[in-house]
């Protein structure tokens, strides 16, 4: 942990919070003018006018809410205003599953669709003699005798609840679950306390995400508010919304995967409920 | 493709170490790359692929001018009660473990970082993009401390390896060919040759695997810090950051003040944006939201978070309400890639942490008016830049409001007189009709002069051909009409 | 309807025509043309420079010329904005915001006044040749202009319209940054007639006589003898 008082603690300088604030305090004495509500001067079609309602945050509220109920109204009553002008996410699963699928077509990103478990067993185990997997790790001890049956021949290491990271920086794959898939941007949700640590979908060369169609939600608002609602004001430390492989573009913008994080990503979305 | 001789060359990696006067370089160095066509064509060449992703991507919102309001709707609230919201963000982020400091400026910050290095015996740094870093040359101080300091960000990595700045701040190698990049691996790092892109990549990956479990301690920067939450977000597409604050046993997060924003679901509107505007993506690759240290159900992470708040003279740019908008910006890079100015004379000429239009605009507030005053005067003021922002950002008024201030506290004298015998000849029609003939008179005396420094406009006429003057101006034309009017034909 | 015309100086100077076109479309049409003689310069040169104090003589002139004019017709879009948008913030917080508040939401710039306020998109002009459409910056981003002189080159007898790659990049004039910064003007301006020549046109076309004089410069130095011509001198082939 920090190192506190009873250690070294005059070797950190203080820092300038009062001042900061104070200059800050100082500062926003004088109103700025909201520029970016200022009536565009638009002559091509005079009667052109961005919608004036809605775009005001409703922030007056108090910041208290959060001890109110977990509610989606209650949790943010603007809500509605960024789903208006983001790109549309259609209302039905299929549609979003199919939404899911054509993003995850641009982006690289290996989606599976298995109406069945068992399919989803014979995806694995495809995967694991395709690319020849020795050992690969995964975010808990029950996944990993799970996995254990399934793919006899590859050694399944857990992150849960101690790992090696140099170990697992050589493992050829990592299976995880996830929060949740994101079908307006095509993301996979995991966060450190339910998926296995920060690095276990980062380090390995293929991270595959096994995830059930109830766990694939409209956009990001929507996942925020799972998450707000699954943990309340405690969220996890570490969350983070994946979308596609690694990429680069910083030689000549020419895409590359594979910079630094998996060169591949597996997203294998199973229709079934889960068996008993 | 090989490596062009006529690449462009960047100034000095610390631009503090450099006596010349900015706006000198400036000159200097816009001049010499202007004319560089083959730094105009790469640039051209980077950027064409991004315009039409870019299309694509806004036009998949249902609103993307609308959404743009709403975005600087969230920042105009962030930033005007900022006091609140960075109390809010440091308790919250405090009670989950990580460690906040203030920095009043950069040496404030640069004395902390050095302290948590020390106090861990820290030898082995990586790090992951951040200007912030780069606003207060913080790789240079810690590597001239001792410190091994690595850049994993790909681009990042590569103009470390070249002991240059980033040539823009999303794209930071941008203006280097595979072939200097290949050449540049060969030398540093002994690879093979090689003109895939690809390969050169994975060179890069190798060569930094180690580098990430081996170091104790990781920088980043932070895209944006939610008050309500007590997180930051960083944003990236290589993995390198994640890899780099996961990894080390410590992390340490520098970020400049003006990065809150209220509530966790505004990342839901400005997290797209700032992939659609910054490369057009629908989101980048990894969105990643800590806040705190390893807790006991956690396999993994660094037992120690320190964030540090920047001011650096935020506060000033905050003071002067009419540019406090300027605060709002989410680093996308979008306003230098539209930017007409930046894409002829480069991100180096700037000699500024920030290039491209914000750099234009806030760099005077940042450092000192009178001396970036350049900056802002070097604009034709087309308002791309404006037009493109995410959180609508006044930019390019905001250029005329920067001419405004630093001539009205230190006006030029000879443009002062210039303008000032301006205004009185146009408040005087009288005067003014005397242009005509005046014109007339000197045009033939002029074109003498042409093509010798004598020429008065030898601005224009050195690359230009200027128009020669009609016979009569409009308004000897219009008298003369009214005199005998046309008979109105068909 | 009387139309009052505000020809900026640069335009009064160097390109009679463009400003005695809109006098002979507006006329043709049946309207009265008012022509303030005591305009002078709408002070733009000095504002953008940053020399805001000494812009104010020149604009409040111009305000005051035009005190009465229900219309203000300018042929360039830069000018039009400067009495639009500009005068509004040059004179805030003193004596004379409440004339310049007045005056702008009268003043037009030519293109949009003849489609939006006239409604009219045919004029009956015949001009054969491929053209090219530039935007001027300041028409396009302070203004919104970009469809109305589109609709009207349409209608155009003869004149096949070809789009340039990159339309809405700025030319590099700027007013005094084409002095200022001659070479980062001179290379913008370069970048523009490539896109200006890829599309082959035997003739460019604008709103925006500045950005004409820019690219006209650049172009005629590359020994290319494109005729650049104000939209109003096209529209007046009748
Ligand atoms: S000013 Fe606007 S466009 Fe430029 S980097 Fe900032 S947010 Fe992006």
């Amino acid at each position: 942990m920090i190192p506190n008082s009873n250690t070294n603690h005059y070797l950190y300088p203080p820092g300038s919070r009062e001042k900061i604030l104070c200059r800050i305090r100082e500062a926003l004495r004088i109103p700025a003018p909201k520029r970016h509500l200022k009536d565009h001067c638009n002559l091509d079609s005079p009667q052109f006018k961005y919608p004036q309602q809605n775009l005001e945050h409703p922030y007056k509220e108090d910041s208290e809410s959060s001890e109110k109920k977990n509610t989606k109204e209650n949790l943010h009553p603007h809500l509605s205003n960024h789903r208006l002008w983001l790109p549309p996410v259609p209302q039905d699963t299929p549609g979003k599953i199919s939404l899911f699928a054509s993003l995850s077509q641009t982006l690289r990103t290996n989606f599976q669709l298995c109406p069945t478990y068992s399919l989803a067993k014979s995806k694995l185990q495809q995967l694991a003699s395709e690319e020849n997997w020795k050992t690969i790790y995964t975010h808990s001890e029950e996944w990993k005798n799970t996995l254990s049956t399934i793919l006899p021949t590859t050694n399944v290491l857990s992150t849960h609840p101690h790992y090696d990271k140099h170990a697992l920086a050589t493992a050829d794959a990592s299976i995880t679950n996830c929060e949740c898939l994101i079908a307006q941007t095509g993301s996979v949700l995991i966060s450190s306390t339910y998926c296995g640590g920060r690095n276990l979908s980062v380090l390995p060369p293929h991270h595959v995400v096994l995830a059930e169609v109830s766990q694939l939600v409209g956009d990001l608002t929507d996942a925020f508010l799972f998450l707000q609602q699954k943990y309340g004001s405690n969220l996890p430390p570490y969350i983070s919304i994946i979308t596609g492989p690694s990429r680069t573009g910083d030689i000549e913008r020419i895409l590359v995967l594979g910079a630094h994080g998996p060169k591949k990503l597996s997203i294998i979305l199973i229709e079934e409920n889960p068996p008993p | 493709m090989s490596t062009n001789p006529q690449a462009p060359q960047a100034p000095p990696h610390d631009p503090s170490s450099n006596k010349q006067n900015p706006e000198k370089l400036f000159h200097t160095s816009a001049n010499h790359i202007t004319r560089n066509l083959h730094h105009r064509s790469i640039i051209q060449k980077a950027l064409g692929g991004y315009y039409l992703k870019r299309d694509e991507q806004k036009a998949r919102f249902s609103s993307w001018q609308n959404a743009r309001t709403a975005a600087a709707s969230i920042k105009y609230e962030a930033i005007n009660h900022l006091d609140h919201y960075l109390v809010q963000f440091a308790d919250k982020i405090e009670a989950n473990g990580a460690k906040v400091f203030w920095a009043s400026d950069g040496s404030e910050a640069l004395q902390y970082i050095l302290a948590v290095a020390r106090q861990n015996n820290v030898r082995r740094i990586i790090k992951s993009k951040t200007m912030t870093g780069e606003e207060i040359h913080l790789s240079q101080t810690l590597a001239n401390e001792g410190y091994e300091v690595v850049e994993s960000d790909l681009g990042e990595f590569i103009v470390q390896l070249r002991q240059e700045p980033p040539y823009h701040i999303v794209f930071p190698a941008m203006h280097l060919t595979r072939g200097e990049i290949s050449s540049l691996f060969q030398q540093k790092l002994g690879s093979p040759p090689s003109n895939e892109p690809e390969e050169l990549t994975m060179i890069a990956r190798a060569a930094l695997r180690q580098k990430y479990l081996q170091a104790d301690m990781g920088i980043s920067g932070a895209n944006f810090a939610i008050a309500e939450t007590g997180m930051i977000s960083i944003t990236e597409n290589e993995g390198n950051a994640r890899l780099s604050v996961g990894l080390p046993p410590i992390h340490v997060v520098i970020l400049g003040i003006e990065k809150i924003v209220p509530r966790l679901q505004d990342l839901a509107l400005l997290l797209p944006m700032l992939a659609t505007a910054g490369a057009g993506q629908h989101l980048t690759g990894y969105n990643t939201l800590i806040s705190g240290p390893r807790k006991t159900n956690e396999p993994d992470g660094p037992e120690q978070m320190h964030v540090i708040l920047l001011d650096n003279r935020r506060t000033t740019l905050l003071a002067d309400a009419e540019q406090r908008d300027a605060l709002h910006c989410i680093r996308c890079g979008a306003c230098l890639n539209v930017c007409p100015i930046f894409k002829n004379i480069g991100g180096h000429s700037y000699g500024t942490t920030y290039q491209g239009p914000i750099g234009s605009v806030i760099t005077p507030h940042l450092r000192d008016l009178q001396t970036w005053k350049h900056l802002s005067a070097a604009s034709s003021l087309c308002g791309a830049c404006s037009e493109t922002c995410p959180v609508k950002i006044d930019l390019h008024h905001h250029l005329l409001h920067n001419r405004r201030n630093a001539y009205h506290l230190k006006p030029n004298p000879l443009e002062k007189i210039l303008w000032f015998a301006f205004n009185l000849f146009m408040q005087s029609p009288f005067l003014y009709n005397l242009a005509a003939p005046l014109n007339r008179l000197f045009t033939p005396f002029f074109s003498l002069l042409r093509k010798t420094p004598l020429d008065p406009i030898r601005n224009w006429t050195k690359t230009r051909d200027f128009p020669q003057p009609p016979p009569k101006s409009f308004k000897e034309l219009w008298r003369q009409r009214k005199k005998n009017p046309p008979s109105f034909q068909s | 309807m009387q139309i009052s015309l505000f020809v900026p100086c640069f335009i009064d100077q160097f390109f009679p025509d463009a400003a005695l076109s809109i006098v002979k479309i507006l006329e043709k049409l049946g309207h009265e043309v008012h022509y303030p003689e005591g305009q002078t310069c709408c002070g733009q040169p000095p504002f953008n420079s940053g020399y805001w104090q000494e812009a104010k003589g020149a604009a409040l002139h111009t305000i005051r010329q035009f005190r009465d004019s229900e219309f203000i017709v300018s042929p360039s879009g830069s000018c039009g904005a400067m009495l639009r948008v500009f005068y509004p913030e040059l004179f805030a917080g003193t004596k004379y915001e409440a004339e310049a508040r007045q005056l702008a939401p009268r003043v037009w710039e030519f293109s949009t006044f003849l489609v939006h306020k006239l409604g009219v998109t045919d004029l009956g002009a015949s001009f054969p040749c491929r053209a090219t459409f530039h935007d001027g910056c300041h028409g396009l981003r302070e203004l919104g202009i970009k469809q109305a002189p589109r609709t009207l080159l349409k209608h155009v007898r003869g004149l096949q319209l070809i789009e340039m790659s990159e339309a809405e990049t700025c030319c590099g004039f700027g007013g005094t940054f084409a002095v200022k910064f001659p070479h980062i003007s001179t290379a913008m301006g370069e970048v523009k007639c490539a896109s200006i020549l890829e599309t082959s046109a035997d003739c460019v076309i604008s709103n925006d006589a500045s950005c004409l004089m820019q690219i006209q410069g650049i172009l005629h130095r590359m020994g290319k003898l494109i005729p650049c011509l104000h939209i109003a001198q096209v529209l007046s082939k009748f």
